[in-house]
């Protein structure tokens, strides 16, 4: 596992200096030694045996850490080291902070995923995911009373969508938008609510005429009568796509990235314990996730011009 | 912007001229200019109304009414049990060792750059015109130096989480790299507006550049400097609650998060934290200010009206203040040593405090990914589509900073004349409340963010650039109406009484004295406020309020750099126009301050 680390870390401090092919297996040599003493540091991480994860902040942070915090603990049975949840406040820095390896497993959704192996030249790695993400789907919404039947009727309104880096939120909406004609960027004027559940409210306000988000949250905030039905409609549902999942990072040992499938692959609906944890991830069961299932949303965020430049 | 305010009372009487004495002639010799000027605002002010979306209609729909009242109803009580007030002492220390070391690392850095700007150390310029070369440095060194500081701190923040990942690192880069565009580029100006003679001579008689710097150019204005660095740090640390959004840590972390959960009587704890906290630095800003009044009190004034116009509360320092102050006692306006060992322990004690996340650096990986990210960043995106909706955000942060400091000033004039008005009456009862409960909320539009005004004012009005004006209309009232009221304060009051002995009533009569006896300083203040407004509104967009930060913060989110890149060009010429027009006006219009 330090092995690796020391590699990775090598790879990356060379490429600051591009030298020829051949020289470099003699600068790797010399980077390996230098880096020693510096990787003794992350050793020691390693040997504290703290396991770090964090997650997308597609909600509220109190609601992620109500979620997460069981989650953790149960890990933390299963691999036998303590793991703890890092609240982030940006979807962004969640990728970020995967990437440059200051957490070790990310709930990411599939556009935060697509961007983390990207940045990471491929290198983290989708593992598991719930089995409704394999089918996730995003609503537009407006208000009862608005004109708005159709997407076609959306030209020339205010639109809002979640986070920029939303994939329910954000970008398969636009992608949809696109397909259905509507060019978003001349015919909208759009705005970013920053998370699912604003969009809501800020639909419900009126202070824009339409906007899309997460079905999942959708559904919970009809549930939990945080929207009034009678003000808000859904006028139109995307198609599915793949979603979140939890990705780690790169450098993990094979046996550790192992157990954690294994932990997530069966939690049982029917052991009570389980269930809870379950119920509180919005799950029935989680099921392996792989790197092609996020092709679809590569694709978009392509087409969308939202990815960087490889 | 006053204009329209202060040229009002001239054109009424020559519209409406009511029993003129037939040997007066009450025609304006600048009339027409003045109706020019006006309607030309007037017009501006309109045009930009229609840019910002103005429409205060929102604010009284019954939705938007509903929706606040949700969120402020619960405001009182705020949250006080102890934990929560100990995780908010804890977010208080990180605040202030934050702003504290942002602003002491800024303060070495810029030194050095500062004395390599000024034109007073030039050797090749005594007596002539400066050598090409040396002309040329000095000239690319002020372009980097207004880069850094046209870039607000929220955005170099965003780009060290690229480079370090979260924390408090990545906020300390932030403000300590716009800090170092500011100072060194005051610093350089407070040089250069001490006396030249002295520095002159000595450079003339063959002394050594170092030497001379020691014992004429930086003694003539240590205090001045001083002054200057302490009040930066009293602004680092209201800007450092905008931090949150990187995860800095700190009160703009926990205002962050509470804001999104709807938690109001949390909000309105951390708000109060945050204004007792502004307050006390203040408090301590000035009084070891106090002990470093400038020496001389004309170089000083033009940047102070300047930092007035940024929310600092600096008393003003008159003329005969400053006079009893010799120049070269140098001893006796240094703190005493007691005080000055008390500040060195505080200033450490921030150093301790911080995170330094030093692993994050070190780590081999870090070198590479800044690297990677520098580069991502050239060539700029040229893009048509891009720049197209650019320029339409562009055209609506100035129309969202124009609209904000035109209304705060309307409204900042009426409340300050009031004040002015009932004040000459003879102050009642009910006039005191008033004028205490004035300045109360002076303080608290003042010490609050722009930034998280907008945030607050989401909630009642909506996503968009409405939103944006409303908050620098509010932040900018707090700040103009106490300046104004001050420079009304401050103005002679011999025509104001020869007026009021002719019988003109007291209501109408300062308007024709005061009012325009101050006119040039007023519209000075509300020019500077301008510029202070439009670096606000670039970062707007970043919760939804509007501008060219939306367009920023999605190319942020989207790691597209070369998209962030050519917003970046556009904020900074933006606010390097801003600089300019606002330098020009004020020299032109208002040559007084």
């Amino acid at each position: 596992m330090t092995r690796s680390r020391f590699v990775t870390a090598a790879t990356r401090c060379l490429s600051l200096c591009r030298p020829s092919a051949s020289r470099r297996r003699g600068l790797l040599r010399a980077s390996l030694l230098l880096l020693a003493g510096l990787g003794i540091h992350s050793m020691q991480v390693q040997a504290d045996g703290e396991f770090r994860i964090s997650a997308i902040p597609d909600e509220a942070p109190t609601e992620l850490i109500r979620k997460f915090e069981p989650l953790a603990d149960y890990l933390s049975a299963a691999l036998e080291m303590d793991v703890s949840f890092v609240p982030v406040t940006d979807y962004a820095a969640t990728v970020e902070a995967l990437v440059s390896e200051q957490i070790d497993m990310a709930w990411l959704g599939g556009f935060t995923y697509v961007q983390a192996a990207q940045r990471s030249d491929g290198k983290v790695e989708p593992i598991v995911q719930r089995a409704e993400d394999e089918r996730f789907q995003s609503v537009f919404i407006t208000q009862t009373d608005s004109p708005i039947q159709s997407i076609a009727d959306l030209k020339g309104v205010n639109f809002t969508f979640g986070s920029p880096s939303s994939t329910s939120g954000h970008l398969m909406p636009r992608h949809y938008l696109t397909q259905e004609g509507i060019n978003v960027d001349d015919d909208l004027s759009v705005a970013f609510s920053g998370a699912h559940d604003a969009t809501a409210f800020a639909v419900a306000g009126g202070r824009v005429d339409a906007g899309a988000l997460n079905i999942k949250v959708w559904e919970k905030l009809v549930n939990e009568q945080k929207v009034d039905t009678g003000k808000l409609r859904v006028f139109y549902t995307t198609p599915e796509y793949h979603d979140y999942n939890w990705t780690i990072r790169s450098g993990l040992s094979e046996e550790l990235r192992q157990k954690l499938i294994d932990a997530f692959v069966s939690l049982d609906m029917a052991d009570p314990e389980q269930k809870a944890i379950l119920d509180l991830q919005r799950a029935t069961r989680f099921v392996p996730s792989q790197a092609s299932y996020y092709d679809g949303i590569r694709k978009a965020a392509i087409e969308a011009q939202l990815l960087a430049k490889p | 912007m006053t204009c329209t305010v202060a040229m009002k009372p001239n054109s009424k009487p020559n519209s409406k001229p009511d029993t003129p004495p037939a040997s007066v002639s009450l025609r304006d010799p600048d009339r027409a200019g003045r109706v020019w000027v006006s309607s030309g605002v007037l017009l501006l002010l309109l045009v930009s109304l229609a840019g910002s979306q103005f429409n205060p209609a929102v604010l009284f729909a019954p939705d938007s009414l509903s929706s606040a009242a949700d969120f402020f109803d619960t405001f009182w009580p705020p949250r006080t049990d102890v934990d929560f007030l100990q995780r908010l002492f804890e977010a208080s220390v990180v605040t202030v060792s934050i702003a504290t070391v942002a602003t002491v690392l800024a303060m070495i850095v810029a030194t050095p750059l500062a004395i390599a700007i000024t034109s007073r150390l030039s050797l090749s310029a005594r007596g002539r015109a400066m050598k090409t070369p040396a002309r040329l440095a000095r000239g690319s060194l002020r372009g980097v130096l207004l880069f850094l500081r046209s870039v607000p701190e929220l955005i170099w923040a965003l780009l060290f989480v690229g480079v370090t990942g979260l924390g408090a690192t990545a906020g300390i880069m932030g403000l300590l790299i716009t800090n170092i565009g500011i100072l060194a580029k005051n610093y350089a100006e407070i040089i250069e507006s001490g006396e030249a003679a002295v520095t002159g001579h000595l450079l003339d008689n063959g002394n050594g550049r170092c030497k001379t710097l020691l014992h004429a150019t930086v003694p003539q204005c240590l205090p001045e400097l001083l002054s200057y660095s302490i009040y930066r740090w009293e602004c680092t640390l209201r800007t450092s609650v905008v931090l949150g959004f990187v995860g800095a840590g700190g009160l703009g972390q926990e205002l962050l998060i509470s804001i999104r959960q709807l938690a109001s009587p949390e909000v309105f704890s951390i708000i109060l934290v945050f204004v007792l906290l502004v307050c006390l630095a203040d408090a301590i800003s000035n009084s070891l200010r106090r002990q470093l009044r400038p020496a001389t009190a004309g170089s000083a004034a033009e940047w102070n009206v300047a930092l007035r116009a940024e929310g600092a509360d600096i008393a003003v320092h008159t003329e005969a203040a400053a006079g009893n102050r010799g120049r070269g006692k140098l001893r006796t306006v240094l703190p005493r040593w007691g005080q000055l060992c008390l500040v060195l322990v505080a200033v450490l004690a921030c150093f301790q405090a911080v995170d330094w996340q030093l692993e994050q650096w070190l780590r081999p990986s870090s070198f590479a990914r800044s690297r990677e990210f520098i580069q991502g960043f050239f060539p700029p995106d040229l893009s048509a589509g891009l720049w197209r909706r650019l320029l339409g955000d562009a055209l609506e942060t100035l129309s969202m900073a124009f609209a904000g400091t035109a209304l705060a000033s309307l409204v900042a004039i009426a409340l300050s004349y009031l004040l002015f008005t009932v004040n000459l009456r003879g102050a009642g009862l009910f006039m005191r409340f008033f004028a205490s409960t004035l300045h109360l909320l002076q303080i608290v539009l003042r010490s609050v963010p722009e930034l998280v005004w907008a945030m607050l004012l989401i909630i009642v009005a909506g996503i968009g650039p409405f939103t944006g004006t409303l908050a620098l209309f509010l932040a900018s009232v707090g700040v103009l109406s106490r300046l104004y009221s001050e420079c009304l304060d401050n103005q002679d009051e011999a025509p104001l009484e020869n007026l009021l002995a002719n019988g003109s009533p007291l209501a109408l009569a300062p308007m024709w004295s005061t009012l325009m006896q101050a006119r040039s300083q007023l519209i000075s203040y509300s020019l500077y406020r301008w510029e202070h407004n439009l670096r606000a509104a670039t970062l707007m967009g970043i919760v939804g309020a509007g501008g060219v930060g939306q367009e920023l913060y999605l190319r942020l989110s989207v790691f597209q750099f070369d998209k962030v890149a050519a917003c970046v060009v556009v904020i900074v010429v933006l606010v390097a126009l801003a600089d300019n027009i606002s330098h020009f006006l004020r020299h032109r219009y208002a040559p007084t301050v």
